[in-house]
């Protein structure tokens, strides 16, 4: 398949306006994050209850 | 051979653009990428089995926060860990991303957010240096670490300006309890302006 920016990015030379054009073609909205129907309550938690009691970003 | 992260920024925007092309003619970008078609849930990890960088050196994901906990702007981020030793990660910097799937920001964390090994900003600084592109990296995997190269000073700073803001926040306090605490989430952070700095670096 071939990539018409690619024409561009491969010379020596790279335009503003080429870059500026690229981005602007991966510009696309985004799906909305729906809300998480599983609630999770934790009696144990000495914590408010909007605490995270797990790291909320950890690998697991 | 593939040059390692501190190695002159050049090469990883030209990587970056690449990406670029390839997402353009895809009428896609990174988000788009790893969500492949999927309606994201808040907490949710992307891709489904994480990111895959070949070499085994990093690890990462996407995910979206609940919207009363993120900013306006930011759609989601991705958390990009690195290995410092036999299954042991780091975490390095998230990197935000806007409601268009465009970078907005890098940022920095306290320990708890992520649960990972926590290292100075000069120790996980080292092992950035050792970390190179495989060419069977995937195109999302490949724009991320291009970016963590592009960004490599920016990164530098921000995690040392991550040490400092710690270190204020203890004041002489148990740093244990400091890195575990509620209060303190974000300890860093910097806006992006890839065009420009795109533009900056292939011209040098």
């Amino acid at each position: 398949m071939e990539h018409k920016y690619n024409r561009w990015i491969m010379g020596t030379a790279v335009g503003v306006v080429a870059i500026a054009a690229m981005i602007d073609h991966t510009r696309h909205t985004l799906p909305i994050a729906q809300p998480n129907d599983i609630v999770i309550i934790d009696d144990e938690s000495d914590a408010s209850p909007c605490s995270l009691d797990v790291s909320p970003c950890s690998l697991d | 051979m593939q040059p390692g992260l501190s190695s002159p920024s050049k090469q990883y925007a030209t990587n970056i653009l690449e990406a670029l092309s390839i997402f353009a003619d895809a009428q896609s970008n990174l988000v788009l990428d790893v969500l492949a078609g999927q309606t994201p849930h808040e907490n949710e990890k992307f891709p489904t089995g994480e990111l895959n960088f070949v070499d085994a050196g990093w690890r990462g994901f996407y995910h979206c926060h609940a919207a009363a906990e993120k900013h306006s702007e930011e759609h989601g981020h991705f958390h990009l860990f690195v290995c410092c030793g036999e299954e042991q990660w780091t975490h390095v910097a998230a990197l935000s991303i806007d409601n268009l799937g465009q970078p907005r920001s890098w940022f920095t964390v306290n320990q708890w957010v992520t649960g990972a090994n926590w290292l100075s900003a000069n120790d996980t600084l080292s092992l950035l240096d050792d970390v190179h592109i495989s060419p069977e990296t995937g195109l999302t995997e490949q724009f991320l670490l291009s970016m963590l190269g592009l960004y490599h000073d920016d990164l530098s700073e921000l995690l040392f300006e991550r040490d400092r803001r710690l270190t204020q926040i203890n004041a002489g306090a148990n740093m244990d309890d400091t890195l575990e605490d509620r209060s303190v989430y974000v300890l860093s952070s910097r806006l992006i302006a890839l065009q420009e700095r795109l533009v900056q670096s292939v011209r040098t």
